[in-house]
């Protein structure tokens, strides 16, 4: 992402020219030069997965947990009510790269397919950029397969990692051209490590090298990662922080001028294993999370102190990962690229520890699931700007074309952000999803759906052997969502409801509402 | 081809089998294209996963002295292919459902109870193992017995593998 060639440059340059002339360069062979002159921004978007704003200090959590994400706040505009549609990885990501809410999409179960091949933030900025996108999240990747034509790079998963599943990542190799149905015969059913695997001896193998090969590198990094290396049990992938960051930091400063950069780090989703450096840092600490009452749906039944101890450990991981991230924007500082890039900082989706619930496999939408940092530094800026406006992922696609200067397309249903040429428009609603175990292919029955207005946030529950719920809350003034108001606003609980029907009914699959 | 029929029938009911457990529900997220097109890989990868298996018997065979394995390849080969297919599909199990029953025991118990029950659970999975290789090199009438089941096997050959050779088919289609 270079607009100027200096002496070390030009260097490095005569020798890739010497290198390609005679082996065929990798950078020339696989990254498309755009048509256009570089005078745009490049884009660099990065998503911490599972990442909650209610876990920042920049949006008032206790804990000094995030001192690098705050000192970039400082010269970046910072969203205070940003919201994920979904409250899991895929169909928030596919939303986040779409502009289409999940229900329009289609990508909100367990199938991250979604029905957008031709609508999407690769296509739409292919023409005018050069398109590169990394994803350590296997179900986040499976949705960028479908988007491999209008990608220039997209390394492989495991491309900084220091082990994962060896025949998984086979078969995403040599099954290239047909690599969702290809993981989801073979990740999702034949070699699965989450579930029965369909493969009697393959699998077994498969597991045994993975767990030989982990035992070597959890004694090798035993010092430094005293809870363990950071893992994905998605594809059973080991990784240290340092090398992944500093991957995505050469593959950064490799690419021409200008680009648009996808940046999906697993970090830090569970299991939260944080360097040595910030294992502690936060269990003498004297603040202690409130204590809410048990949600009955996705109910695991955790105990208070379980759960405490689950989310310092989080914190700690998130530590971690913020000061990688201050070393990945030093390291673009001093290539010159905070001059000529716009950095998205945002995340998928968040992460429960409360009402007796660890994780976010749950059909829940409470505020610490959807409730997403979203910080955006435009080239050069050096004053911080606060909105607080409401504004979800879908919003992102819009945006980034506004801010480059090119056309937004009509089939996109998010807005073009407050405060980057976007209207202030306080009577905007926004959505959430929740429904893994629905077809997407026939109307919702079962599902959580979220809608935001004003301060207010309306959600309903409604699932089988469970009684219908509703719930409304006042986020102004209630934040930890503790009071719950159907009863006592009712007509405002039924204006809600009839414009969630209503905004559901343009709906591609209808909802049963 | 006894051997091979084996380990056709071992690798390719064990998919199947799950193949349907998790069926219903595929049903609910996934068309009847996605669904086919997970058959297919599963027929492709189950044929060379039976293939390989049985390139690595034929290579243990040929490195093993002769009256252990390569003598009588049809009838000690499937015992092999038995034991391997008990103690795979016991490891699984134990993966799956044994490990987490066992952390549930392991509060439930007492610590001196749970190494006695967890020490005649491994001897008797033992000897279910090794009885047979025993009695195949000690009784010819269950060497016998052996060989008529084989010819049983081989039946599911005409099953398995044309649907194999298909799933490859489609499967090298799909990614031409």
């Amino acid at each position: 992402m270079r607009n100027h060639l200096t002496r070390r440059d030009f260097l490095t340059v005569s020798g890739l020219s010497v290198a390609s002339l005679l082996g065929g360069s990798l950078l020339s062979s696989t990254i498309r030069q755009p048509t256009t002159a570089p005078a745009r921004p490049n884009l660099i978007i990065i998503v911490f997965d599972t990442l909650s704003a209610r876990h920042i200090s920049l949006h008032g959590y206790p804990r000094p947990t995030t001192p690098n994400l705050d000192a970039f706040a400082n010269q970046a505009f910072v969203y205070h009510a940003h919201h994920a549609p979904g409250n899991y990885t895929i169909p928030s990501t596919a939303s986040l790269l779409t502009g289409f809410y999940p229900w329009n999409h289609g990508a909100y179960n367990n199938l991250p397919e979604a029905n957008t091949a031709t609508q999407n933030i690769f296509q739409a900025f292919q023409s005018h950029y050069t398109t590169a996108a990394f994803i350590q999240n296997l179900l986040a990747d499976f949705i960028l397969d479908q988007y491999d034509k209008f990608l220039d790079l997209h390394p492989k998963l495991d491309e900084f990692s220091l082990t994962s599943s060896q025949l998984y990542a086979a078969a995403n190799r040599i099954f290239d051209k047909d690599n969702l149905a290809a993981a989801l015969s073979t990740q999702n059913f034949l070699y699965s490590t989450r579930d029965r695997p369909g493969s009697l001896f393959f699998s077994l193998i498969d597991r045994f090298s993975a767990q030989a090969l982990q035992t070597v590198y959890q004694r090798q990094y035993r010092e430094e990662y005293p809870y363990g290396l950071p893992f994905s049990f998605l594809n059973n992938m080991l990784f240290a922080q340092r090398p992944v960051f500093d991957g995505v930091a050469d593959l950064l400063i490799g690419l021409p001028s200008p680009s648009l950069a996808y940046l999906h780090f697993w970090s830090p989703h569970e299991p939260y294993r944080p360097h040595k450096d910030f294992s502690g840092i936060f269990a003498d600490h004297p603040w202690q999370p409130l204590e809410k009452p048990a949600q009955v749906l996705g109910a695991l039944g955790y105990s208070q102190a379980r759960l405490n101890s689950a989310r310092t450990r989080y914190d700690e991981g998130l530590a971690h990962i913020d000061a990688e991230f201050g070393r990945l924007i030093e390291q673009l500082r001093a290539n010159g690229l905070l001059d000529n890039s716009t950095i998205i900082v945002t995340s998928d989706h968040g992460q429960l520890f409360e009402r007796g619930i660890e994780g976010h496999s749950n059909p829940l939408l409470y505020e610490p699931l959807l409730h997403v940092p979203l910080l955006i530094r435009t080239p050069g800026q050096n004053q911080r700007q606060d909105i607080h406006n409401l504004t979800s992922s879908i919003d992102l696609l819009p945006t980034l074309l506004h801010l480059s200067g090119l056309p937004v397309p009509t089939w996109v249903e998010g807005q073009i952000l407050p405060g980057l040429g976007g209207v202030d428009n306080p009577q905007r609603a926004i959505f959430a999803i929740d429904s893994k175990e629905s077809s997407s292919n026939d109307p919702l029955e079962h599902y959580s759906l979220a809608i935001y207005k004003a301060e207010y946030k309306l959600t309903v529950y409604n699932y089988l052997h469970h009684e219908r719920q509703v719930e409304l809350y006042n986020l102004a003034d209630d934040p930890e969502e503790l009071n719950e108001l159907s009863q006592r606003k009712t007509n405002l609980t039924q204006e809600l409801q009839a414009e969630l029907r209503s905004d559901l009914n343009k709906a591609r699959q209808p909802i049963v509402f | 081809m006894n051997v091979f029929a084996w380990l056709v029938v071992v690798v390719f009911s064990h998919a199947l089998f799950h193949f349907f457990w998790y069926l219903p529900s595929w049903l609910r997220y996934l068309t009847s294209l996605d669904i086919l097109a997970i058959a297919s890989y599963t027929f492709a990868i189950s044929l060379i996963e039976s293939v390989l298996l049985l390139l690595g018997l034929l290579v243990l065979a040929a490195l093993l002295p002769g009256k252990l394995l390569r003598q009588h390849f049809s009838t000690q080969g499937v015992i092999l292919v038995w034991m391997l297919s008990a103690w795979a599909l016991l490891i699984l199990s134990a993966i799956n459902f044994f490990l987490p029953q066992i952390v549930r025991l392991q509060r439930a118990l007492p610590g001196g109870e749970l190494v006695i029950s967890l020490v005649l659970f491994g001897l008797v999975i033992l000897s279910v193992i090794l009885a047979p290789y025993y009695l195949a090199r000690r009784q010819p009438g269950f060497a016998k017995g052996v060989l008529a089941l084989n010819e049983r096997a081989s039946f599911f050959l005409y099953l398995y593998v044309p649907l194999g050779i298909l799933g490859l088919a489609v499967v090298i289609l799909r990614n031409l």
